[in-house]
């Protein structure tokens, strides 16, 4: 637990490394819960799922959903409160290489972002397209509403938040200004559950069939795009990324003052062994 | 990875525990729909399944006759407009061989009309062994699916037996179950390994995110400087290659399909049963449902044109149907068969040949509140429609349907 | 979790702590390593989830079912939607790393999620057999975007004629696999496709016929050229369509920084 994350900065030199091990480790246990849930709705949906107000839907569906609301309502806010509380209060302070590594736990965490997102718009969005055109709908929690709305969004939600919280109290350029992709992002997948709100009401009262391409669902196609603006957060992630791997002894004053020129970047370039050959 | 194995041995055995306990039983949804819609939608009448129990690969026949509601409400869109005769059922578990309705094969949508009698017929194939309740559905354009009655059927045997060949207009038998998936297996990995390998040629040049975005922004207008000569003959070679190859695949496909047909659609038009005129007419003067007592209470004014004395042997109504046990004898098929055997009181009948006059039916069971019909009170369109199967002296019957407001009586106010 | 620490001289302590980040080009290729270990799976999971949901919610039936793909609706459908990804992160991708793979990849991405979601939801969940369901192909669109891109470094030759070619080559690259599936067969009486056939056969309880959007015959369908109508149709939209989320690319890409969200 005692990690740098948890220090104030210094000036303290490490060789930045990403936190493979951590990162493996919650990739693990998301994939693990994915995959148990989705094991329990294939088993359980065509069998106790499809009749909202049977015995043993509200035995084996609802109580699920009573369970994983709280807990992961809890989880996330835990998760987040943690992050804020440990912040770093010294951010002026901050060196090189630690900012670095600080670079790589955050785009380890949008990794595991992006596998939740993967996981959620796909496979499980998709286990709703399937379920919802060969079944009769019957209210808005069916098994795999309980799934996709209220533990795959969730998640998805918490995902992205997570990182932004963390980079808004780590990373010195999130800390002392917005980005404005970043806040895309993240907002993307909260103004989902407004949308599904929208989404019941529709299929309640104007949208009787289940084409799943329908004009009602694309309110939630505009939020996935929401996710366009991951370039904006790329290219700033990498603008200080590139600003952060200099090596030492290229003097920063010298590099300032080189231009954008092919030949001049190339000379430079010469005692960086790492780099790419690059035609002419 | 051995976190990752506890993990899921963890999660596979808690599933396995939980699933261990799960009935395996495939029930439906109709009780969530509002019950005065589906008791003002369509009339299912002598609805027979032709066997309970089969293996995969045997028939099942569903059979019966339905009538659409007079009193459809004119706020849903109208089965008059476009419907399907469909089948309730979880998935593909049967494949549908045939269905008509009077004769008409229904592959395509129809409509149909409203108080007009239909015959139906529908041919299902057991496809995987498990317990489920067939339904037979209208689906209506609009409104969505019309749920009729349901009746379990057990499937056994071996899923990996299941059959389905068909014979095309080119003398070809094809297996349906696995008819043209080599082929696309094939095509599909084709331009996977094709777009993969486009991939793999940039990922060569790794590490490639940040020197590349650093050369790229330090080159800014003449970045087009980092394409090597390499890159430039890849991008003809997979160019060129991609253009052959969609050429190719579309010679070879006309090659060898040469004979196709555009996707078929189109409506067809089903002509109603012809009915004989009905002897027996009803008025409905009041219906009250009693939420203390689940009891139906129906007053109505009969007229009786015929030559024998009718009574009322049945009262159907959303799928549920309230028998008199004095005029009819009907048993459920199952336990989720919705019928009461002997759940009608009459008053006021048999109505005599010639004669107008006020009969008071009472429909009590459990069922108003088990099959949800109870949540009539909470809609905002409190009418109700049902039909009356009336019985004369020499076993004839005549259906008439009716239908009006309903009040409630919540035993509060003392009558 | 381990850090790598390591004594530095006091004299480049300082000018690491303030200015720079690395201690030697090994350091940095491993630096370089890390992000590529990093950026490329988080770029190849967004794609996919992204593709995928945005796909489903404007294609989707089309997709899914073998009996949706007509002449008339799914190859114009099918271009608009599918240019969206490629024109948005193709313009990133060109523009910020020079990589031709916008198109490619993100078309890739999508087919490989539509292959695993097919199969676990559509094939295992609701047991459809797979020959009923399988995805499209599309990735040589993809291909010939990405390698007009490289050849002519220009989006918008690649928009006038790889964003043209994108929209009307949807049925031709696809006919491999279709075709079978338009073979005509009896049934009771009414001549159907094989792909009807299925549809009638294989039960979905919620998709009735009337659902699909498919070409009716009209009077005004002359000589026959429903496809190539269509196609040439859809590959004139899609030019227009291909500069146009070029254009939200370019959008999405700017590192815009705020003081504060109001």
């Amino acid at each position: 637990m005692n990690t740098i994350d948890t220090l104030p900065s210094s000036n303290a030199y490490a060789a930045p490394r990403a936190p493979w091990a951590r990162m493996f480790l919650v990739l693990s246990g998301l994939l693990s819960v994915y995959t148990a849930y989705r094991i329990y709705q294939h088993t359980t949906a065509f069998t106790v799922g499809l009749d909202y107000f049977s015995e043993d839907f509200q035995k084996y569906w609802m109580t699920l959903l009573y369970i994983q609301l709280p807990v992961l309502f809890a989880l996330g806010a835990g998760i987040v409160g943690w992050i804020w509380h440990t912040r770093d209060r010294n951010l002026d302070r901050l060196a090189p290489a630690e900012e670095l590594r600080r670079y790589f736990v955050l785009l380890g965490q949008l990794m595991v972002f992006g596998i939740i997102a993967y996981l959620t718009a796909s496979p499980v969005t998709e286990a709703d397209a399937a379920w919802h055109q060969v079944t009769v709908r019957d209210t808005d929690f069916t098994p795999t509403h309980i799934m996709l709305f209220y533990f795959g969004i969730p998640v998805f939600i918490t995902g992205a938040v997570v990182a932004f919280v963390y980079a808004r109290t780590r990373l010195p350029q999130f800390a002392k200004r917005l980005s404005l992709p970043f806040a895309l992002v993240v907002a993307g997948p909260v103004m989902i559950m407004p949308n599904v709100g929208f989404n019941e009401w529709g299929h309640t009262f104007f949208y009787a069939e289940e084409l799943f391409a329908a004009p009602i669902h694309w309110g939630f196609v505009l939020l996935g795009w929401a996710t366009f603006a991951a370039g904006g957060l790329l290219v700033q992630i990498l603008s200080r990324i590139v600003e952060l791997t200099k090596v030492a002894g290229s003097h920063p004053v010298i590099e300032a003052m080189q231009g954008p020129e092919g030949k001049q970047v190339t000379r430079r370039n010469e005692s960086v062994k790492a780099e790419p050959a690059v035609a002419a | 990875m051995r976190t990752l194995k506890t993990l899921l041995v963890v999660w596979l055995g808690l599933t396995a525990l939980l699933l261990s306990h799960v009935p395996a039983a495939f029930a439906h949804g109709e009780r969530a729909q509002m019950p005065q819609l589906r008791m003002r939608a369509v009339h299912w009448i002598d609805v027979q399944v032709s066997t309970a129990k089969l293996g995969v690969n045997d028939i099942v026949k569903i059979s019966g006759k339905f009538m659409p509601s007079e009193y459809w409400p004119h706020h849903v869109n109208s089965i008059e407009d476009t419907a399907y005769l469909n089948i309730g059922v979880p998935g593909p578990s049967f494949v549908r061989l045939d269905s008509r309705v009077n004769g008409v094969p229904m592959i395509r949508s129809t409509s149909f009309r409203r108080g007009e009698l239909y015959d139906f017929e529908i041919v299902l194939k057991a496809r995987r062994p498990g317990r489920y309740h067939v339904h037979t559905v209208i689906n209506v354009e609009g409104t969505g699916p019309i749920i009729g009655p349901g009746t379990w059927v057990e499937v056994t045997g071996d899923p990996a037996a299941f059959e389905n060949t068909a014979t095309t207009l080119l003398g070809q038998t094809i297996d349906l179950e696995n008819y043209g998936f080599g082929n696309v297996k094939w095509w599909s990995a084709l331009w996977f390994a094709m777009g993969l390998a486009w991939f793999v040629y940039w990922l060569t040049k790794c590490p490639i995110a940040i020197p590349r975005f650093k050369r790229a922004s330090e080159l800014g207008p003449d970045a087009d400087q980092m394409i090597t000569p390499m890159d430039r003959r890849m991008g003809g070679i997979f160019l060129a290659l991609t253009l052959t190859l969609i050429a190719g695949g579309y010679v070879y496909a006309q090659e060898k399909w040469p004979i196709t047909t555009p996707l078929q659609t189109g409506k067809i038009d089903v002509p109603p049963l012809e009915q004989p005129t009905s002897p027996v007419s009803v008025r409905l003067i009041e219906a009250r449902y009693r939420i203390p007592g689940r009891s139906f209470r129906l007053e109505l004014e009969v007229s009786n044109k015929g030559d024998s004395p009718v009574n009322v042997g049945e009262f159907a109504a959303g799928n549920l149907r309230f028998i008199n046990a004095r005029i009819l004898n009907v048993q459920p098929r199952d336990e989720h068969d919705l019928v009461a055997p002997d759940a009608l009181r009459v008053e006021g009948a048999p109505v005599a040949p010639g004669e107008t006059r006020r009969v008071v039916l009472y429909a009590d069971d459990a069922m108003w509140e088990t099959e949800r019909m109870t949540t009539m009170i909470a809609s905002p369109d409190a009418v109700v429609a049902g039909l009356l199967f009336f019985f004369d002296g020499r076993g004839r019957r005549y259906m008439v349907e009716f239908g009006g407001p309903m009040i409630p009586d919540f035993g509060m106010v003392k009558t | 979790m381990k850090v790598d620490k390591m004594p530095l001289p006091p004299a480049q302590t300082e000018l690491r702590a303030t200015e720079v980040g690395l201690t030697s080009a090994a350091e940095q290729h491993r630096a370089y390593v890390q992000a590529d270990l990093l950026i490329i799976p988080l770029i190849v999971m967004l794609f996919m989830g992204i593709f995928s949901f945005h796909f489903a919610l404007l294609v989707g039936d089309w997709d899914y079912w073998v009996d949706w793909r007509d002449r008339r609706w799914w190859p114009l459908v099918t271009p608009l939607a599918l240019t969206v990804l490629p024109g948005v992160f193709g313009y990133l991708l060109w523009e910020k790393l020079r990589l031709p793979l916008g198109a490619s990849l993100t078309i890739l991405c999508l087919t490989l999620a539509a292959w695993i979601s097919r199969y676990l939801n559509f094939h295992l969940f609701a047991d459809f057999p797979m020959n009923f369901v399988w995805p499209s192909t599309y990735i040589g669109l993809g291909l010939i975007i990405d390698c007009l891109l490289l050849l002519t470094r220009s989006f918008f030759w690649t928009g006038l004629f790889g964003g043209f070619a994108f929209g009307l080559l949807v049925y031709p690259l696809n006919w491999p696999l279709l075709a079978p599936f338009q073979v005509p067969v009896e049934l009771h009486g009414t001549m159907l496709t094989v792909a009807d056939l299925m549809g009638y056969e294989y039960i979905r309880t919620a998709i009735p016929e009337y659902v699909r959007i498919i070409e009716e015959s009209t009077l005004r369908t002359f000589g026959e050229a429903v496809t190539p109508l269509t196609a040439v149709f859809a590959g004139f939209l899609n030019i227009m369509n291909y500069w146009f989320w070029l254009w939200i690319g370019y959008l999405g890409s700017k590192a815009i920084w705020i003081r504060k969200i109001v």
